[in-house]
């Protein structure tokens, strides 16, 4: 029964599967995950420590990714959350060529796999813009709840800077101006989903495959597909997407495509094509 | 033409050279080659170098190697002369041979034909043999003196790759040194040699990731043996291999006309992807220094090679930062089967 974690930014993601076909998911806060669990015990026993209170079993297969991977114990196996994300998506969607984008807590990511292998990856990890935390800060800004932010998509307004904080400043111009809030939320969704396009475009044409929380935004899905003008690719399970890829550590990728067809719970969702409406915003908008 | 009057007279033998020249010509008329490049990178005071040249007004969006020739002439004037690969290296280092001029150093400009024309490079290299008068059969007995220390580095890259035998690092090393040979080929082949008959005794690096470096040498440190921590291993460095013109070629023009790093992309392209299949390597790292015009040649190895590529930016020199560590073992850890 291996155990997979991502110790992310906002979220701790834990999975823990003995088929591969169905999995014990447990979602926490990361801080309160720091504050609360971390802490206790020694560095023998953390893991288990935590695992038991957690109400799973300690494993031996126990792999870690996520910006706070060392912090189970040296001994624990960690991995980086590139290759984590690499298998779990393979495994989720059962394709062999395709663009991964994972949008996280506070940094995104973008791979480029084809035929099975990671060809090339990027990351943002000195500016949140276009992240989940971006888009909570905005939410925060707006004073609106983040699920109501998402659901915005009509007649986005253009937010240029691509710097968290000077967007913020640049929302604030947008009150000022009386631009309806439904547009800016818009807006927000849609600078999200250029961001992307922008990391993407050298790949292109291959399916784009979306994990991490910011996935669950369909307002940023929404406007992302119009862009791509095609479907976007969104796994079962999107925001345990690296931990399911951390429990697939040491099976082999001829494994986890054998795995991946045989599951039908694995299929992946199609979300947010809207077709006819991608007239509406240029490329390059 | 001022640059074309023999410099027999001239007292210095050190003959600075800011890129890879035939440095056979050097040798024949009893002059020592010194690779400012390498003087720069092995300061320990190469970050203070690049300051100090900035200080004086050289750009900060400039090459560092640019800034770091400049200021290891400063600090070896004994140097008083340079020889400048002003076509097929890169503009700046036009300007910066200006900056020279102005200073009172003597620059002699040498010139790859972008077109790889025979002809032209032939009339470059003697213009070259002229400023040093040395003739060409002086030149061939060197180049025949030369080819066994040639021959022993392609053996220790083949010890690298096949033999397994042999450190990235120390396979960096040997290479990117041939380009001057640390102005003494006697001890440089010694030190060769020793190396070479020291590898029996070696047992097989085990590594789990194979590599290639392509691109300029990195300016940082730290480079090979962190990725060795990592379980990857470098069996392939591109353009200090070329540094050691491993084509051999027939004559002396013909072995210049193979060495890729000076004309345009598509030979480097065609040289690096027979690396890869000769030597089964699992991905690239491609090194690029911040703002240099080989930054854009990234687009199309990347469209002509169909292996994965890790594309690394150096800027000043340092250990290497958390954000490349991070990408390093990103990489090296989606490599891994």
């Amino acid at each position: 029964m291996p155990i997979g974690i991502d110790l992310g930014s906002r979220f701790v993601k834990i999975v823990q599967t003995s088929d591969f076909k169905e999995f014990k998911k447990i979602r926490l806060d990361t801080v309160q995950f720091l504050t609360q669990r971390v802490k206790a015990g020694s560095e023998k026993t953390k893991h288990a420590l935590i695992l038991a209170d957690l109400g799973l079993r300690p494993e031996k297969s126990l792999v870690v990714t996520g910006y706070g991977k060392h912090l189970m114990g040296e001994k624990i196996k960690a991995i980086t959350e590139i290759r984590a994300h690499f298998r779990g998506a393979c495994f989720q969607t059962g394709l062999k060529d395709f663009i991964l984008v994972e949008m996280g807590g506070q940094d995104s990511k973008v791979l480029w796999v084809q035929d099975k292998k990671v060809m090339d990856f990027q990351t943002n990890d000195k500016c949140a813009a276009g992240t989940g935390r971006y888009l909570e800060n905005m939410a925060r800004l707006l004073n609106i709840n983040i699920r109501k932010l998402s659901r915005k998509i009509e007649e986005p307004v253009q937010i240029n800077n691509t710097c968290a904080i000077f967007g913020e400043t640049e929302i604030i111009g947008f009150l000022m101006d009386q631009v309806p809030l439904e547009r800016i939320c818009a807006g927000i969704n849609d600078s999200v989903s250029r961001r992307v396009i922008q990391m993407i475009r050298r790949y292109l044409p291959f399916p784009l495959v979306l994990c991490g929380g910011v996935a669950l935004n369909k307002g940023v899905v929404t406007l992302l597909s119009r862009r791509y003008g095609q479907p976007i690719i969104i796994p079962e399970e999107p925001q345990f997407n690296g931990a399911i890829g951390c429990c697939l550590e040491g099976v082999s990728m001829e494994k986890i495509y054998e795995s991946s067809k045989k599951g039908q719970s694995q299929q992946p969702r199609n979300l947010g094509l809207l077709k006819g409406k991608a007239e509406g915003l240029t490329k390059d908008s | 033409m001022k640059n074309l009057e023999p410099l027999l007279e001239e007292k210095a033998k050190s003959i600075g050279i800011t890129s890879t020249i035939p440095v056979e010509v050097l040798f024949a008329a009893g002059r020592v080659p010194v690779d400012l490049n390498n003087i720069f990178i092995t300061s320990p005071q190469a970050a203070a170098w690049v300051e100090e040249a900035e200080e004086e007004g050289f750009p900060r969006t400039l090459c560092s190697w640019i800034k770091g020739i400049y200021a290891a002439l400063k600090h070896r004037p004994e140097i008083q002369t340079v020889i400048a690969v002003t076509q097929g290296d890169c503009s700046n280092t036009q300007a910066l041979t200006e900056i020279l001029v102005h200073q009172g150093i003597k620059v002699i400009h040498f010139n790859y034909p972008y077109n790889r024309d025979p002809a032209l490079f032939k009339k470059n290299l003697e213009e070259l043999m002229g400023h040093f008068g040395v003739s060409w059969s002086k030149v061939d007995r060197i180049r025949k003196r030369i080819s066994p220390v040639r021959k022993k580095l392609a053996l220790l890259d083949r010890e690298t790759w096949k033999g397994n035998r042999v450190h990235g690092w120390e396979n960096h090393l040997f290479l990117v040194n041939s380009s001057d040979f640390k102005g003494d080929l006697g001890l440089y082949e010694e030190e060769l040699t020793q190396f070479l008959d020291a590898l029996a005794d070696r047992a097989k690096i085990p590594e789990t990731v194979r590599l290639g470096y392509i691109g300029i040498p990195p300016i940082h440190s730290g480079f090979y043996g962190f990725i060795e921590q990592l379980g990857g291993r470098v069996v392939f460095n591109e353009i200090q291999r070329q540094f050691s013109l491993p084509g051999f070629g027939n004559n002396l023009i013909q072995q210049y006309l193979d060495y890729t790093y000076p004309y345009d992309i598509f030979g480097r392209i065609k040289d690096i992807g027979q690396a890869v299949e000769e030597r089964k390597l699992d991905g690239l790292i491609h090194y690029t220094q911040t703002f240099c015009f080989r930054q854009v040649q990234d687009l199309l190895i990347r469209k002509q090679l169909s292996v994965p590529i890790l594309t690394l930016e150096g800027d000043k020199p340092r250990p290497i930062d958390n954000r490349t560590r991070f990408r390093l073992e990103a990489f090296i850890d989606v490599l891994r089967k």
